[in-house]
């Protein structure tokens, strides 16, 4: 469990991308990161297959189908 | 009854039977509007004088017997949606002047049916965050509350009787929160049914334009003229809606309802809990049968919606991300600061996940033909704290709003919100009824039989243009 990007972290990406923010506004949206950080730690730890892999496609033709499996399983991987 | 109060379904009839004219409806909801707005501030432009012009329009084609399906009905338009000729703003001052020359697909088919620009409908800033700009849209049932967004102002403008018909857009729930805590009716079609064009982008891959009305029949209506291929929109659907007629009359007997209690029912307040175990109730004495079906992978659809969400609306914004203080809303500036930082790798892991949330949906749409699920996890906060309370417990807006209906944006499923019941508070709550992709005449089957055998989306705010309740331009709760 990680968590979050701290402010120098912020920062920098900031930097990096040309973005000009206050260091309110970075210290705010550091804590919000760490906020969601549990969530998102929850979506990296979900394994997906590498041999089947899925691909963003496959959200849209599952839904052009009527709802008609794409995939074997949905994806995951207990390797 | 004034025939501000009637829907639309109902103004037709009127119409038909030349008791009264689309001029007199135009002028109902105007009255209604002049009235009520100053303290609901749902209405951001008005389109009165094209307005009136048009109905009289209308009013011919009824004499001469040519009326087409939406003749002469008032309709709003969600201000993130464009409009030709009158100004879009996105619920921003960055594009306060902006006046589009061409209308959105949506708003364009509304209008070729004969249906009547209205008004310009409040919304949070560019579909997120708050509206502080142009001012908080308050709840119709409750002054001091709020109506919950991004569609403020469509949802308040439908419940206070200013208009039959209204356009939203939902991409975490946008459309279905506010109808469900302003007591009106909504639905969330499918992924690529209506066109987007011509409204503004927060995530591609998560928008959906739909319509907002007081009766499953009116959302149907407007659903069947909205839907339907458009090019300029990349994902839009080659298929032909299915006969939304077919849906009306025929009941739930024999229809199986999915219940997933492992994510719907974990964090909700009683009162929603109860109501929507009521509106269950009530379909399975109507013939349904009652289902418990499992979503094994919910819990992910908070992380998934908005990394797509943040990743997808800071691209969209770039031009304006170094001009965060010119956005007008804190909490919209807050999101566009906290949106720069998401990677691509784990964009990239929430777009190839979104699949994994279908693959749930479809083994309990093996069992299933619908879920009914709740529609927001509590009833409307106030507008001074924006907290919602569960079970007396405070939960911050922005932690649990969209818990439950995100999902259905990320697996791009029909949605219905349907208003089932009111607390002793005197708030609205309401239930969300979800079928298969393509599915929304099976939406519209439940969802038009519960407003058949319930009365609850006919309740109407305590205020009348004839008898204004409100002193002060607060509601009950101010002050406390």
């Amino acid at each position: 469990m990680s968590s979050g990007p701290t402010l120098k972290t912020l920062s920098t990406i900031a930097t990096d991308l040309g973005i000009k923010m206050t260091d309110a506004r970075l210290a705010a949206a550091a804590v919000a990161h760490a906020a969601f950080r549990p969530k998102l730690d929850e979506l990296r730890r979900f394994n997906l297959d590498f041999l089947s892999p899925l691909e963003p496609g496959h959200a849209y033709q599952w839904i052009v189908s009527g709802g008609v499996q794409q995939t074997d399983r949905g994806g995951a991987d207990t390797h | 009854m004034n025939l501000c109060d009637l829907t639309a379904t109902e103004l037709l009839d009127v119409f038909r039977s030349g008791t009264a004219s689309p001029v007199d409806a135009v002028k109902s909801c105007l009255r209604q509007i002049e009235v009520l707005d100053r303290d609901v501030n749902a209405i951001l432009t008005l389109v009165e004088e094209r307005c009136l012009e048009k109905a009289a329009v209308s009013e011919q084609r009824w004499r001469v017997r040519e009326p087409r399906l939406l003749e002469g009905i008032p309709f709003g338009v969600k201000d993130v949606i464009q409009t030709a000729g009158v100004r879009t703003t996105g619920g921003s001052k960055i594009y306060g002047d902006l006046v589009p020359t061409e209308s959105a697909v949506a708003v364009q088919r509304l209008e070729a049916e004969g249906a009547l620009l209205l008004a310009k409908t409040q919304t949070y800033e560019f579909a997120v965050g708050d509206n502080s700009h142009y001012g908080p849209t308050r709840n119709p049932w409750d002054l001091g509350r709020s109506t919950g967004g991004s569609s403020s102002g469509s949802a308040a403008a439908l419940a206070a009787r200013e208009m039959p018909l209204a356009i939203g857009t939902d991409t975490g729930g946008s459309i279905r929160i506010p109808s469900t805590l302003c007591g009106v009716t909504g639905l969330k079609p499918t992924f690529g049914r209506v066109p987007r064009h011509g409204a503004m982008t927060l995530s591609w891959t998560l928008d959906h334009v739909g319509p907002m009305a007081r009766s499953v029949r009116d959302v149907a209506l407007m659903f069947k003229v909205m839907a339907g291929y458009d090019a300029r929109d990349p994902t839009s659907i080659q298929l032909e809606p299915s006969h939304t007629e077919d849906s009306f009359n025929v009941g739930v007997k024999g229809i199986r309802l999915g219940v997933p209690k492992d994510w719907f029912f974990e964090l909700i307040d009683p009162a929603v809990e109860s109501s929507t175990s009521d509106a269950l109730a009530a379909l399975e004495e109507e013939g349904a049968e009652l289902v418990e079906v499992r979503l094994p992978n919910a819990h992910l659809s908070e992380a998934i919606g908005w990394t797509i969400i943040y990743a997808e609306a800071a691209s969209m914004h770039e031009s304006t991300l170094n001009r965060l203080d010119e956005y007008s809303a804190p909490m919209t500036q807050e999101f566009f600061a906290n949106a720069q930082f998401v990677s691509a790798r784990d964009y990239l892991k929430a777009l190839r996940t979104m699949h994994v949330i279908q693959s749930d949906f479809q083994q309990a749409f093996d069992t299933v033909d619908a879920l009914v699920v709740p529609g927001v996890v509590a009833t409307a906060p106030r507008l001074d704290d924006m907290v919602f309370q569960i079970d007396r417990k405070p939960f911050p807006w922005g932690d649990v709003v969209a818990r439950l209906t995100l999902i259905f944006n990320i697996a791009g499923l029909p949605a219905l919100a349907v208003p089932s019941g009111m607390t002793d508070a005197g708030l609205p709550v309401g239930i969300q009824i979800a079928a298969p992709p393509l599915r929304e005449d099976t939406c519209f089957r439940i969802g038009h039989t519960y407003q058949q055998i319930t009365s609850h989306h006919l309740q109407a705010p305590p205020v009348r243009t004839d008898q204004r309740l409100w002193t002060s331009g607060f509601g009950t709760s101010a002050g406390k």
